[in-house]
C-alpha cells in the first residue's frame, strides 16, 4: 500500500519535472534562422573565388602575374592586364572566374604571391538560372566602389601589345 | 417562430465558433510545439503564420475524396458526421457568462459526456468501415480506452457535484463564488484533466491514432474534407473538455474586472495550453500502461476522493 502511493507520488513528481523542462524551453529564444532574411556567417567555407580587400587602401592586391591562371587545373580563370598610361606598369583590367568549371581546389589561393585571392565564405547560396551569372567578374565590386587601382588610365591594348596574352578563359 | 430563429441563430454562431476555434487551436498547437522544440512554427502566411491553417483548410477542401474499395460505403460516409455532430451539441450547455447559456439543462455536463460518447461509436464505425487493419486496430484501441477513462472522468466530477449539490452548469459556477473547486478538490481536478485528455484522444493517450504504429489510426483511409472533420472534431473536443474543466473546477466565467465571456475564454484557452504543453512533453503510453493507469491509479483515487468528500460533507452538516 505504501509502495503504491510512493509510486504514484514519485511518478507525478517526474511528470512535473518534465513539464518544468519544457516550460523552460518554451521561454527560450528559438534557434531557427529565417534563412533568406537572416544568415549565419560560415567560417572556412569554400565559397567561390574572390579578391581579398586590402584593409588600408580598400583595393585588391592582384599584380596580374598570371600565376593563378597557370596553376588552375580546370582552366577556369582568365585575366587581362594593360599598360598604365601614367607610369607604364602592368594594370589589371579584367579578371574573370568561370564558376561552372571551378573545382574549388584552392590552388590559385595557395600560389598567389600577394595573397590576393580567397574563398568567399559568406557566399554560400550560389545558385543561378543562367550561365552568365556564374562567370564572375572579380573586379566588379572594386569598379563599383571606384578604388584607386581601377581608376588608372591605360594605354589601349592594340597600341602597345606586341604579345597580348590570350586568356584561356571560359570554354 | 422565435424559437426557430433562436435555433438557427445559435446554430450558426456555434458552427462559426467551432471552425474559427479549430483554426486557431491548430495554429496555437503548432506555435506551442515549435517553441517547446526551439523552433519558430508557422511564420509567413499572415501575422506570425496565423492564416497558415486557413491555407491548409483550403488545401484539404480541394483534395480528392477517396473511397476504400472493400469498405462499407454507407458507414464510411456516416462516421465523420457521427464523430463531429455530437460535439456541436455540447455547446448547448456551456455557460459563457451570467445568463449566457443556450440551454441551462438540469443534467448539465452529464449531457455533454453522454453525447460525446456517441463520438466513440463514430470512431469505431470509421475504423470498421475503412476495412483497413490499421484503422480497425486504432478504433478498437479507442473504444477500449474510452470505456476505461469514462469512469475516472465521471468519478472525478462527483466530488464537485457533491459539494455543489447540483449538476446544472450555472449552479456549479454559482457554488464557486468564494473558492474554486480546483482548490477544494485538487486530486479530482488532476484526475479530470488526465481522463479528459484520454477522452479527447490526445497525447500522451493518443494510442488510437498513434502515427508511428498505426499510420493514422481510425482515420487512415479518410481524405480531404472528411479527414478535416475528424481533425475539427478532435480540436473541438479539446476545447469542450477544457471548457468543462473551467466550469467545474476553475470558477467558470467568474473573475474580476473583465466581463464573464472573456474570463471564460481566457481560462479555457489556458487549460487548452496546458493540454498542449502536456502533449509536447510526454511520450505516448503503451496500451497496457494506459489501462493500468486508468484502472489501478485513476479509478481508485477517484473513488477515494468521492468517499472522502462525502465523509467530510456529512461531518460538516
Amino acid at each position: 500500500m505504501f509502495k503504491y502511493f510512493k509510486e504514484i507520488l514519485s511518478g507525478f513528481w517526474s511528470l512535473v519535472v518534465g513539464m518544468g523542462i519544457t516550460l523552460r524551453y518554451l521561454t527560450k529564444k528559438p534557434v531557427t534562422l529565417i534563412y533568406p532574411k537572416e544568415r549565419l556567417p560560415i567560417k572556412r567555407f569554400k565559397g567561390p573565388i574572390a579578391f581579398v580587400t586590402d584593409g588600408k587602401t580598400g583595393d585588391h592586391l592582384c599584380i596580374a602575374c598570371n600565376a593563378c591562371i597557370k596553376t588552375c587545373p580546370s582552366r577556369c580563370m582568365s585575366l587581362v592586364a594593360q599598360k598604365s598610361a601614367v607610369d607604364g606598369k602592368r594594370v589589371l583590367t579584367d579578371f574573370k572566374v568561370n564558376y561552372m568549371l571551378c573545382s574549388l581546389c584552392s590552388l590559385c589561393i595557395d600560389v598567389c604571391p600577394t595573397d590576393a585571392l580567397k574563398h568567399d565564405d559568406p557566399n554560400y547560396d550560389m545558385v543561378s538560372l543562367t550561365q552568365k551569372d556564374l562567370v564572375m567578374d572579380l573586379l566588379e565590386p572594386f569598379r563599383a566602389k571606384g578604388t584607386p587601382l581601377t581608376q588608372i588610365p591605360t594605354v589601349p591594348a592594340a597600341a602597345v601589345a606586341p604579345k597580348p596574352a590570350p586568356p584561356p578563359g571560359p570554354a | 417562430m422565435t424559437e426557430l430563429v433562436k435555433i438557427i441563430l445559435f446554430g450558426t454562431l456555434v458552427a462559426l465558433f467551432v471552425s474559427v476555434n479549430a483554426l486557431f487551436l491548430v495554429w496555437m498547437e503548432r506555435k506551442v510545439s515549435a517553441r517547446i522544440q526551439l523552433r519558430r512554427g508557422p511564420l509567413h502566411v499572415g501575422w506570425e503564420g496565423l492564416l497558415q491553417t486557413v491555407a491548409d483548410a483550403v488545401k484539404l477542401v480541394s483534395k480528392e475524396l477517396t473511397l476504400p474499395k472493400e469498405g462499407d460505403k454507407f458507414l464510411y460516409l456516416l462516421a465523420p458526421a457521427l464523430v463531429f455532430a455530437p460535439l456541436l451539441a455540447a455547446f448547448l450547455v456551456l455557460p459563457l457568462g451570467p445568463g449566457l447559456v443556450i440551454r441551462d439543462l438540469n443534467v448539465g455536463f452529464l449531457f455533454v459526456t453522454s453525447l460525446t460518447n456517441i463520438t466513440f461509436i463514430g470512431i469505431f464505425i470509421a475504423g470498421w468501415s475503412s476495412n483497413n487493419k490499421y484503422a480497425l486496430l486504432g478504433s478498437m484501441r479507442a473504444v477500449a480506452q474510452n470505456i476505461s477513462y469514462e469512469i475516472p472522468l465521471l468519478l472525478s466530477t462527483m466530488g464537485v457535484v457533491l459539494i455543489a449539490g447540483t449538476l446544472k452548469m450555472s449552479g456549479l459556477v454559482a457554488a464557486q463564488e468564494k473558492l474554486w473547486f480546483a482548490a477544494l478538490q485538487p486530486a479530482a481536478f488532476l484526475i479530470f484533466l488526465c481522463a479528459s485528455l484520454a477522452e479527447a484522444n490526445r497525447a500522451p493517450f493518443d494510442i488510437p491514432e498513434a502515427e508511428s504504429e498505426l499510420v493514422a489510426g481510425f482515420h487512415t483511409e479518410y481524405s480531404g474534407m472528411r479527414f478535416a472533420l475528424f481533425f475539427l472534431g478532435e480540436y473541438t473536443a479539446v476545447f469542450i473538455s477544457s471548457a468543462i474543466a473551467t466550469t467545474l473546477f476553475l470558477g467558470g466565467w467568474r473573475g474580476p474586472l473583465l466581463p464573464g465571456p472573456v474570463w471564460f475564454l481566457l481560462k479555457t484557452y489556458a487549460v487548452v495550453f496546458v493540454v498542449m504543453w502536456i502533449r509536447w512533453t510526454f511520450p505516448r503510453l503503451r496500451s497496457d500502461q494506459l489501462m493500468n493507469f486508468a484502472w489501478k491509479v485513476l479509478i481508485p483515487l477517484g473513488i477515494a476522493n468521492v468517499f472522502l468528500t462525502a465523509v467530510v460533507l456529512v461531518f460538516l452538516k
